[in-house]
């Protein structure tokens, strides 16, 4: 019986497994594989072994990118943060009536391509766009501001793309929460601030660091978002990454870039969970 | 007992149409073990968090020595909780959450240390310094939010059901244990519970609690034996009510007229003769005769033994029920026999009388 039951098991997650070999974990070590290969003509690949591509990436042009990359992803999730953990906090604080509503607004701007809302975009941030026309209007400005492919519009666009996945992690580590908790903390000399920091945000730590792991990766690949909000001016890795696949056509090249850029993203994370010694990250590992 | 500590003056709550108290006035003696009790939602943990700082009244105020503290928020206050999900903080150590209080306050580390250590030896749990919150039974658990609660030395321990979620057996023990420390620390302890028991085990005074009102103040001797409501009768003593009318008083009994029988019940204050009368008599001192002349007639109903002692449901002639219990079998009773109900004079106690629960 009990055989019967593990092998009835085994069938449905036969799936995921083929799927993750197929999909993950091939790519992957074809993709590391490619890194140590040489471009031939055309997108050919000679597969002969080198550390050239490696050798590459030490050159101004493309450290540069990787250091933008890092800096508007610190940036972007900074403000993510800031942004996102008292939005989650509060929400978890509502009524289930007014919980459903947010989360339906949370979830509304995803039945429209990513892409097509970053377009949007640039209607609000242009010179003559919506944001510079009511502030103008109400007498805040009298020149327009430059924002539209700027750094700062860059860091609009990541936040916008990338807030719901905090505000949700964060939410649901704050929804799990005992609130008598903090009652317990008050009761027991704690000022609201003191109780805060020593239960409710240890606690809802692990949510946080989900969200940040969350928003911090996709920012350091959304290249799309600065290649359209951010004009020419700032160049990601994503984007080096994209080109050299595309009109560069030399793909051992890219594969290295995109090794380089997940092992520095992995450490990353790395890094998070020794700080913070949080072990659970609400499912993610 | 020395003084009054806690003072609650016409406290007055509402949460939206419900007014869940209406109208608390009662007061706290230092050193006193004093319990509410009440059925759920009567308003005894809203009492509770209002006396802690945790919500706050619409109107009336809390006195702590005689300081009005109404508006004061929980933690400038000198009390503390046991809650009754004991609210350990799951990513804290039994010795963290002890030592909590302390840590807030500032203490240096070596004095929090010694007197986390005295708090463990004080509820029994040496050596579990180092577990945390999910790694303990509810009884440790229990010890530990208790010595959380204590360590701060308060000077009211408040206690919200905190026995509720432990077995029976662990329950009398923890009884019998709070009972100890509280004597041992001579804190005030105001505790809250739904069972009489508990309440008539440990407490100094018992205020039993009926829809957000005060329904009788006493020892737990006067809550037992001579409650004042049939609330309270039924609530504390599982008793019966048998109504009646007055037909003579007596200077320690009184004669009760009850289906053409006369009975003699504990004589009360402010009886008149010809007026009606309620008695509450308890179903241990109801006893059932299958002979004699004497007693109430009845008719058994019902008969079933439970926990060594055999429960008779009776129905008068009225076609009032009420229910005898004894210890032991008894084969000569069976459903349909007719009986007669009797018990003693001071068995037999008027409840309901026209002075209402003092508020």
């Amino acid at each position: 019986m009990k055989k019967k039951k593990s092998f009835g098991l085994f069938l449905t997650v036969l799936p995921l497994y083929f799927f993750t070999l197929c999909f993950v974990l091939g790519p992957l070590l074809y993709m590391i594989a490619l890194s140590f290969a040489t471009r031939g003509d055309g997108s050919s690949v000679v597969w002969n072994f080198t550390l050239d591509n490696y050798r590459k990436i030490g050159e101004p042009v493309y450290l540069q990118s990787f250091v933008q990359s890092f800096q508007l992803a610190f940036t972007s999730t900074g403000l993510i943060i800031l942004l996102g953990y008292p939005f989650g906090y509060y929400m978890a604080k509502l009524s289930p009536k007014w919980k459903k509503r947010m989360m339906l607004l949370i979830m509304v701007p995803f039945w429209t391509s990513s892409l097509i809302r970053m377009y949007g975009w640039i209607i609000i941030l242009q010179a003559k766009g919506v944001l510079n026309g009511i502030l103008m209007k109400l007498g805040i400005l009298e020149e327009p501001l430059k924002i539209l492919y700027s750094y700062p519009a860059v860091v609009i666009g990541m936040i916008y793309a990338l807030l719901p996945f905090l505000v949700l992690a964060v939410y649901s580590s704050a929804e799990k929460m005992d609130w008598s908790l903090l009652e317990a903390a008050r009761d027991l000399g704690a000022n609201g601030i003191q109780a805060f920091f020593t239960v409710t945000f240890k606690l809802t730590l692990p949510g946080l660091l989900t969200g940040i792991i969350l928003t911090f990766i996709p920012s350091m690949g959304l290249f799309f978002i600065a290649d359209i909000l951010g004009g020419n001016k700032i160049v990601l890795v994503g984007s080096v990454i994209q080109d050299q696949l595309t009109r560069g056509s030399n793909w051992p090249f890219a594969a290295a870039l995109a090794v380089v850029l997940m092992v520095l993203t992995s450490l990353m994370i790395l890094v998070y969970r020794k700080v913070t010694h949080v072990k659970d990250l609400e499912g993610l590992f | 007992m020395s003084g009054e500590l806690l003072e609650l003056k016409n406290i007055k709550k509402n949460f939206g149409e419900t007014d869940v108290l209406k109208g608390i006035t009662l007061s706290i003696q230092k050193g006193e073990f004093l319990t509410f009790l009440g059925a759920s939602g009567c308003g005894k943990t809203t009492t509770l968090r209002i006396i802690a700082g945790l919500e706050a009244p619409e109107e009336g105020q809390v006195l702590l020595e005689g300081k009005d503290v109404t508006d004061l928020p929980p933690n400038r206050r000198d009390i503390n909780t046991v809650f009754q999900n004991y609210a350990l903080f799951p990513h804290m150590n039994v010795e963290a959450n002890i030592g909590y209080g302390l840590r807030i306050k500032k203490r240096p580390k070596a004095e929090i240390r010694g007197r986390v250590k005295n708090m463990l030896e004080l509820v029994q749990l040496e050596g579990y310094e180092k577990r945390m919150p999910a790694e303990l039974s509810g009884g440790q658990k229990q010890r530990v939010a208790i010595a959380r609660a204590l360590i701060n030395s308060p000077k009211l321990l408040l206690l919200d059901e905190p026995l509720g979620a432990l077995d029976l057996k662990l329950r009398r023990t923890m009884q019998t244990e709070l009972k100890r420390l509280q004597k041992k620390l001579g804190i005030t302890f105001l505790y809250i519970t739904h069972d009489q028991e508990e309440a008539i085990n440990m407490s100094d005074r018992i205020v039993v609690m009926r829809e957000g009102m005060l329904e009788q103040i006493g020892t737990p001797d006067e809550i037992y034996n001579h409650p004042k409501t049939a609330y309270v009768a039924d609530f504390v003593g599982n008793a019966n009510i048998i109504e009646g009318v007055v037909e003579e008083i007596g200077e320690e009994k009184i004669r009760v007229q009850i289906q053409g029988q006369r009975m003699e019940a504990e004589a009360a204050e402010g009886m008149k003769a010809g007026e009606k009368v309620k008695l509450a008599v308890r179903r241990e001192n109801l006893q059932v005769c299958t002979e004699g002349e004497n007693g109430l007639e009845a008719v058994v109903t019902d008969k079933s033994f439970q926990g060594g002692q055999l429960h008779v449901a009776l129905q008068l002639k009225t076609g009032e029920e009420l229910v005898a219990s004894r210890y032991g079998m008894d084969a000569r009773i069976v459903p349909g026999q007719k009986v007669r109900a009797v018990w003693k004079p001071e068995h037999a106690v008027p409840v309901d009388g026209k002075q209402e629960a003092e508020a």
